[in-house]
């Protein structure tokens, strides 16, 4: 078949102090076919696989625009408009097509659009028509809108976080299409909205156990496909909340009814379900009553891969206080402080301002007395199960405390962060890193105890520390009265 | 006549947040002679207009040696430091025979471990040309003199003037002294007296104006060749820090030692007179307010990159805001992330945005603002007295009453283009806080009503007493009060 693909895929966090402008793809990455233009960043992205795996199959690829960014604040609105009218225009030479498989992110923002995703999707059916079956490959952290349900044909969440099956969920949506357009299925989508928002974890019960039940009731007969969209909490629109998407061949009753029970299911056990929450305070006291080995401290609320700076203070500040030795902490990302550990060299002691500088919530800036010890001018580390750059970096010694800054913001995945910084993480009692989730694959073999810490910062999941005035009212947890009627 | 030629100068504060390597030379200038690394600026630096052209005109060969200059930062490592010595002396041995040598040093360079880099140059130098062959230097007036400087050159002349507007004719004046001594027709001799006092003297306002153009006016008579009225460069930290009077005469070193004290007596007689006064942020900003005139420039002294500071102090910034002042400019606030954020988010926009104070504890704290982003600019520059210099990726952001330059290379403010680069005209403006301390005057002073150097914390830190100095040698002015007896000899109150 003839098979138009695309990816245009940006978290974007309202509370995120990080602008994104078109250079923030070109960091990451960026193909504008029509423009000629290809930039590889930073990133080699498995979100684009999609034109691949169609061509692998054997299909008539016409491949749009591939741009992905690392989360941060809403797009410019000029830039967005850009990228959108050249996929749109992209669509409107390939014509006529079999099928448009696409990956959005779900939860992308821009200035003045609370729903890129339906934005973009409204206009390729327009040009499309009814008849042409588009599928729509998202991140489960999207907030799902009717716009979306409307225009696409069939909508795939990844079922995992960390999202470790972007590329299973990608076979199935070609899958889907493919029967689509060769008349064997008539894809239907049923969608329900709950009033929860948060952060799931679906490596823990009972998280695990519900998404190993949706992809069994994805064999059952008229069932192509059922994800649950967790949502993204840091949207101040009326579409942010977890989401439940059935695919059905042709049976709108049966997609309702299960989209209705699996919602009540989920819903009952949000609880249960929400990532752990600890203070500071308790995460610096866990970690001193623990039994010997190392002991992880999960900076959930300053993760870059959230939109936040990944520069904040207040755990650097806290273990400086306390003279905690033993220990080390990374990612801060602090480019001029990176430039000034390069000039200054190896094996120099000078006095650094480090983090806290790019808002508010990034704390206050640590003055310390360090020492360079480690300088890497391509640090990388394995991210979603390639090996990702992260660039130039610095590691610092202050007291007892390693710490490493990097001049390109991303969050902690593996171990490398430190190892190839020349820290020995089987020396260390106390390690801080800034990631919500996607640290814990690889590091929990190395750790006694993990604990998700919440301090202050953009990607905090005690959300009555964000002003919200859009959000869909009442929702869990700010409205403990939220309910979900199946 | 062949005569060998280098340019190498670095002004060196250990007070500085700013570490240095070779590539922080590589960034401003540097000329490496055994790998042609920098050719181009043969021509930029030592072409036609300068002493080495000078000498060229009058039908002499010149060799040049490396060219090194960087922005005002900490200490040279060690290693880099020896790369460019290494460099100096070699080309000069395969130089060999020159007539002469004429230099440009800044006086106050310092390395790891080599307190007196000049001193340490020069001896290097006259052990491959042995005594006879005339070196003449011509270094900064913020440099500090050393034995082993006055020891080594025959002639050793600074600018007289700050702003340095006749550096080049000094360096002219210089290179035509050493190639007169190159023809035997005169024998230079050089006298230092030291004067126990660390400051900061604008030459452009009494009573410094009076006594540097009285002290040049000994020029061309009774065989004065030069007289130079240094005022050092305490931030250095080194032994030799504080100001001196330099004179070179003709074969008469009696004559030229008791110039230098008459001048010496009178220079440290005007010690209060000449200093800069101790103006806080808000007690600058008031001033200005209350000056019936604009603009009104308020040179932000403390936080001057020319100086080894980092540029993006936030005192001066707190003090506008706070005052809330209508129609004033303050740049450039040294901020390479807030200026990306501002031009990603783009001219319109309206951004929180967190700015200055982001290198240390002299940099005050950060601000957090909602700036609108009026102009921004990847290709500005502006004139550095001759060098066309970048401000690098740089945005105009307005903060209620306030727009700020935000830049990505740290440079002190010399000429307006900083701001008219963003469509601002300082001449327009109320109150102007430009980061430098002294070298913005010559480009500013057609327009300006008023200029009050204020003296915020900061890294450029005027406050003596309360500083910790390792090495600068007590007594000294104004750390200690006279009478008191300093370099072999009384000083009065």
């Amino acid at each position: 078949m003839r098979l138009f693909t695309g990816c245009f895929a940006h978290e974007s966090s309202g509370f995120s102090p990080i602008p994104t402008s078109i250079e923030n793809f070109r960091e990451a990455m960026l193909h504008r076919p029509s423009r000629s233009e290809i930039v590889e960043g930073r990133y080699n992205s498995i979100e684009c696989a999609l034109s691949a795996k169609g061509e692998e199959r054997g299909h008539e690829v016409v491949e749009s625009v591939g741009a992905v960014a690392m989360p941060s604040g809403p797009m410019v609105k000029a830039d967005y408009e850009s990228v959108r009218n050249e996929i749109v225009s992209d669509l409107k030479k390939a014509m006529p097509v079999d099928a448009i498989a696409v990956f959005l992110h779900g939860a992308q923002l821009g200035q003045g659009y609370d729903d890129c995703e339906g934005d973009l999707l409204a206009a390729l059916r327009a040009v499309a028509g009814p008849d042409v079956p588009i599928g729509v490959e998202i991140d489960l952290h999207g907030n799902v809108t009717q716009a979306m349900v409307d225009n696409a044909t069939l909508v795939i969440a990844c079922k995992e976080y960390p999202h470790s099956d972007f590329l299973e969920r990608a076979d199935e949506l070609l899958d889907v299409l493919e029967a689509a357009v060769a008349g064997r299925v008539r894809p239907v989508a049923s969608w329900r909205r709950l009033p929860m928002m948060g952060i799931f974890h679906t490596t823990r019960q009972p998280m695990r156990g519900m998404v190993d039940r949706i992809s069994a009731m994805e064999k059952e007969p008229g069932v192509l496909s059922v994800s649950i969209a967790h949502g993204f909490p840091w949207h101040d629109t009326p579409h942010t909340g977890a989401a439940v998407i059935v695919v059905t061949d042709n049976d709108r009753a049966l997609g309702d009814a299960l989209a209705a029970r699996i919602g009540a299911e989920l819903f009952a056990m949000r609880e249960d379900i929400a990532a752990p929450q600890t203070s500071l305070d308790e995460a610096f006291a866990e970690a001193a009553a623990a039994a010997d080995g190392l002991v992880i401290i999960a900076d959930t609320a300053d993760n870059a891969g959230g939109g936040a700076a990944s520069d904040s203070t207040f755990f650097l500040h806290e273990m400086i206080r306390r003279g905690t030795d033993r220990a080390a902490i990374g990612m801060i990302w602090d480019p001029v402080a990176v430039d000034l550990a390069f000039t200054a060299g190896v094996g120099a002691t000078l006095a650094m301002r480090i983090g806290g500088k790019t808002s508010p919530l990034s704390g206050v800036p640590v003055d310390a007395e360090v020492t360079v010890t480690a300088l890497n001018t391509k640090l990388s580390q394995v991210a979603f199960g390639y090996r990702r750059v992260v660039g130039r970096a610095a590691a610092l010694r202050t007291g007892g405390i390693d710490i490493v800054l990097i001049a390109h913001r991303e969050q902690v995945h593996s171990p490398d962060c430190f190892t190839e910084m020349g820290i020995d993480l089987s020396a260390k009692r106390l390690l801080v890193v800034k990631s919500a989730q996607h640290f814990h694959a690889r590091y929990s073999p190395l750790a006694s105890k993990i604990i998700y810490a919440v301090a202050p910062g953009a990607t905090s999941v005690d959300f009555t520390t964000f002003d919200y005035h859009r959000l869909p009212r009442p929702i869990w947890p700010l409205d403990a009265e939220a309910a979900f009627v199946a | 006549m062949k005569f060998y030629c280098a340019f190498i100068a670095h002004e060196t504060s250990r007070f500085s947040p700013i570490p240095i390597n070779l590539d922080s030379y590589r960034r401003s200038a540097l000329y490496i002679p055994s790998t042609g690394e920098g050719e181009h600026l043969l021509d930029e630096v030592m072409g036609e207009d300068s002493w080495c052209g000078a000498l060229r005109s009058m039908g002499h060969e010149v060799v040049i040696g490396p060219i090194a200059i960087a922005m005002p930062s900490g200490p040279t490592p060690r290693a880099d430091y020896e790369l460019l010595k290494r460099e100096l002396v070699q080309t000069l041995r395969a130089a060999m025979p020159v007539d002469g040598v004429a230099l440009l040093l800044h006086g106050a360079q310092v390395a790891q471990d080599v307190d007196d880099c000049e001193g340490d140059m020069l001896a290097a130098i006259r052990a491959v040309l042995g005594p006879t062959v005339p070196v003449g230097v011509v270094f900064d007036l913020h440099g500090n003199v050393s034995a082993a400087m006055t020891a080594n050159a025959d002639v050793l002349l600074a600018c007289l003037e700050y702003p340095h507007i006749d550096f080049d004719a000094r360096a002219i004046q210089m290179a035509g002294l050493v190639e007169r001594a190159a023809r035997r027709e005169i024998a230079p001799v050089t006298a230092r007296r030291r004067v126990p006092m660390l400051g900061t003297y604008y030459t452009t306002a009494s009573p410094m104006r009076e006594l540097v153009d009285w002290a040049k006016s000994h020029e061309g008579r009774d065989r004065i060749l030069a007289v130079s009225v240094t005022h050092g460069f305490a931030w250095a930290d080194v032994a030799d820090c504080g100001a001196s009077v330099v004179v070179c005469s003709d074969a008469d070193p009696d004559g030229a030692l008791a110039l230098a004290d008459r001048i010496a007596e009178r220079y440290f007689a005007l010690r209060e007179p000449i200093r800069s006064a101790r103006i806080g942020a808000d007690e600058a900003v008031a001033m200005a307010l209350a000056h019936d005139g604009a603009p009104v420039i308020i040179a932000d002294t403390t936080d001057n990159p020319g100086g080894g500071a980092a540029g993006d102090s936030t005192f001066l910034l707190r003090a506008l805001l706070d005052a809330k002042v209508e129609n004033a400019a303050l740049g450039m606030l040294w901020d390479p992330v807030a200026a990306d954020f501002a031009i990603r988010a783009g001219v319109g926009a309206t951004i929180p945005l967190r700015i200055g104070g982001k290198i240390g504890p002299a940099s005050g704290v950060p601000i957090d603002v909602v700036a609108t982003v009026l102009a921004c600019r990847t290709d500005a520059t502006q004139n550095a007295q001759g060098t066309i210099s970048p401000l690098g990726p740089s945005a105009l952001i307005q903060v209620d009453g306030v727009r700020i330059v935000l830049n990505s290379l740290r440079d002190q403010v010399f000429d307006p283009a900083c701001f008219e680069a963003f469509g601002l005209d300082p001449r327009a403006c109320r109150i102007v806080v430009v980061k430098g301390q002294q070298h913005f005057h010559a480009t500013f002073a057609p327009f300006l009503s008023k200029v009050i150097y204020a003296t915020p914390p900061g890294t450029v830190n005027m406050d003596y007493r309360t500083m910790t100095f390792e090495r600068i040698p007590t007594p000294m002015y104004p750390i200690n009060e006279p009478p008191f007896e300093a370099f072999g000899r009384e000083w009065r109150a």
